[in-house]
């Protein structure tokens, strides 16, 4: 696999029909960190395995990728799910970027929990497949932590939150490592006047993250890499997953899947 | 001396001191206020947020205001209630740790005081915990720093392999507690490997505009991780709360790598991408506080390595500006 995905890769920027590719390279102990392959030679660096955990469509709203005419995006089902969602949100046009879409079986081992309720083994939109297709078993529905948690008494949820999110440092790595936390200017940062207090004390921490939480509503697609770089373990995915579940039930809708389709709470 | 955890904290104790210590949560390690030495995990490599956290808080009020009041506004200092903070003692704080705060006290206690971090330094009590071996990503032998150090430590614990400890009593703050042989910590010896930190500060003082900069950046996300787990980072953010009637002004962990961090009110930025952010952070430890304390501000711990979320390496990056 990952000799087509490097002669694929190789082929897009001789023939200038990209000018970067955006992939995994450099391994590590932790994970293979993302590369900007910009020269044709350069396309050998570029690696596939189960280590490959990052979604790199969070690149595609930065200056670096603004700057390039068009992009070739190395991307596993579930990543693919949020260029989906940026298309949708008219923050990347469909014809500017190239997907790379790679036949995938799940990350890490033991497995990221949210391979244990993939649907995108092979994805749902691509370019160039890279590997064979594969059938999705759902190994575990994706909402049952959702619905295990809200068999917990009110007072047992509020304790568990008040533990949880008394650990929130105000990193904002949830939001960085987001794809579509893609705004300009962040609701925490808009300051005349605060709308949201910054501090990480109870009431900072509770608004932070429910407000993100609300403001990716219908639109977060469980990529999990909020809770993957979270620093301190807040199990972030189920607040998001919960609202998930709400849209899912109030609209027959989940987000990521068709670019066509127009999102029940955001229309641009 | 021969020490169990359970001697150690009581005479911690009986001393009136609260006891901070590494603490299990889940695979996270939190220093944390402990009642009882169970709680305790010393069988760890390093926690997930330095322990500076304990003299320098994410967030504390260092003012209050009444809001009601037309006239005479009053404004309370909270200086005072922080000068009665409680004892503290922080027990299995590694050597990394204890130098951080070492280099801390320079920042704090320069042009202004700092009170509420000197008051918290006064109280506290260093019970350091050596290390035996690096840890994954751990290089502070390529900062210069002896994983066995005792510089700035008040006790010294080596672990033995019956689980006890071997106890060194290193300053008269320590001597107070455990009263016995002091023992005089030893010159900070070099590690063999060490980076050449005047040749890396030498390349830095001319290259502010090289195009390392742009190329290092480009992943980086603009986060504030990396800065808020490290233990020598110390910028913080000043800002009010206020109710309808009554205040307060908080000092909050900010870090360099927001683009909110520089914005003027006029809206200029005069660090408006990645490249001029994640420089100011490898130039802040390895040039400014050099220029201004002659010593770096990292102490290799790799913390902001292991929550980076794209994996931004220091001793690579470091490493290969001195091959520069
Ligand atoms: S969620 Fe699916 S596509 Fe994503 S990494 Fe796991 S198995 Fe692969
Ligand atoms: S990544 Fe975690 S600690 Fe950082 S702001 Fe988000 S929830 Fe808080
Ligand atoms: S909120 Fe988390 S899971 Fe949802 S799209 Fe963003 S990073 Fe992915
Ligand atoms: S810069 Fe990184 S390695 Fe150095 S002290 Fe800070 S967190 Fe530790
Ligand atoms: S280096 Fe890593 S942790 Fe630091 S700001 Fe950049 S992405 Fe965030």
């Amino acid at each position: 696999m990952e000799n087509k995905l490097q002669e694929i890769a190789k082929k897009l920027l001789t023939d200038g029909e990209v000018d970067l590719v955006i992939g995994y390279g450099a391994d590590t102990d932790r994970f293979i960190e993302p590369v900007f392959i910009t020269k044709p030679d350069e396309a050998k660096k570029l690696l596939w395995n189960k280590k490959c955990f990052n979604n790199l469509a969070v690149y595609l709203t930065k200056d670096v990728v603004k700057h390039a005419n068009k992009v070739g995006i190395i991307a596993k089902g579930c990543d693919i799910k949020a260029i989906v969602g940026l298309i949708q949100e008219s923050q990347i046009d469909r014809d500017k970027v190239v997907i790379l879409g790679i036949s995938c079986d799940g990350v890490g081992e033991p497995l990221l929990k949210k391979c244990n309720g993939c649907d995108v083994n092979t994805p749902k939109l691509y370019d160039h497949l890279i590997g064979d297709p594969i059938e999705s078993t759902l190994r575990e529905d994706k909402y049952a932590e959702v619905e295990d948690f809200e068999r917990r008494s009110g007072e047992d949820k509020k304790a568990f939150w008040d533990k949880e999110l008394a650990k929130c440092i105000k990193c904002y790595a949830c939001r960085a490592a987001c794809p579509l936390c893609y705004c300009a200017k962040c609701v925490v940062e808009k300051n005349i006047p605060q709308w949201v207090p910054t501090s990480p004390h109870s009431a900072g921490n509770f608004s932070w993250n429910f407000i993100r939480s609300f403001h990716l509503t219908g639109r977060c697609v469980g990529c999990g890499e909020c809770e993957r770089v979270c620093p301190v373990g807040i199990p972030l995915g189920l607040i998001n997953k919960k609202a998930a579940l709400e849209v899912k039930s109030a609209f027959e809708y989940e987000a990521g899947y068709d670019y066509e389709v127009e999102p029940p709470l955001t229309c641009f | 001396m021969k020490k169990t955890l359970k001697e150690i904290f009581d005479a911690l104790r009986t001393k009136n001191y609260r006891v901070v210590a590494p603490v299990r949560d889940g695979n996270k390690i939190f220093f944390t206020e402990v009642s009882s030495p169970d709680e305790i995990t010393l069988d760890y490599v390093n926690s997930e947020i330095a322990a500076k956290e304990w003299l320098f808080p994410r967030t504390e009020v260092v003012m209050k205001f009444d809001n009601l009041a037309t006239e005479n506004v009053e404004i309370s200092d909270d200086i005072e209630n922080q000068t009665v903070e409680t004892l503290t003692a922080i027990i299995g704080v590694r050597p990394c740790d204890v130098k951080s705060l070492l280099i801390l006290d320079k920042v704090f206690s320069w042009d202004y005081k700092d009170a509420f971090y000197l008051n918290r330094r006064e109280n506290t009590v260093l019970v350091t915990l050596g290390c035996s071996k690096l840890g994954d990503g751990c290089f502070c032998d390529k900062v210069a720093l002896d994983m066995s150090s005792q510089e700035g430590s008040d006790v010294f614990l080596a672990q033995n392999g019956d689980g006890s400890f071997e106890m060194s009593v290193v300053s008269d703050k320590g001597a107070e507690i455990f009263p016995g042989e002091k023992i005089v910590p030893e010159e900070q010896k070099t590690t063999g490997d060490a980076f050449d930190k005047k040749k890396i500060k030498a390349w830095l003082d001319g290259n502010f505009e090289d195009e390392i900069w742009d190329k290092m950046a480009l992943k980086c996300l603009s986060c504030g991780a990396c800065a808020y787990v490290c233990p020598t980072c110390h910028c913080f953010d000043v800002i009010d709360e206020a109710s309808i009637s009554e205040g307060c002004r908080r000092k909050n962990w900010d870090s360099c790598g927001f683009g909110q961090f520089t914005i003027h009110a006029s809206g200029h930025n005069p660090r408006p991408s990645q490249k001029e952010r994640f420089r100011n952070r490898i130039l802040h430890k390895f040039k400014y506080y050099v220029d201004k304390f002659d010593e770096t501000a990292c102490v290799g711990c790799g913390r902001c390595r292991k929550v980076c979320p794209v994996n931004m390496n220091l001793r690579d990056i470091v490493g290969a500006i001195e091959k520069k």
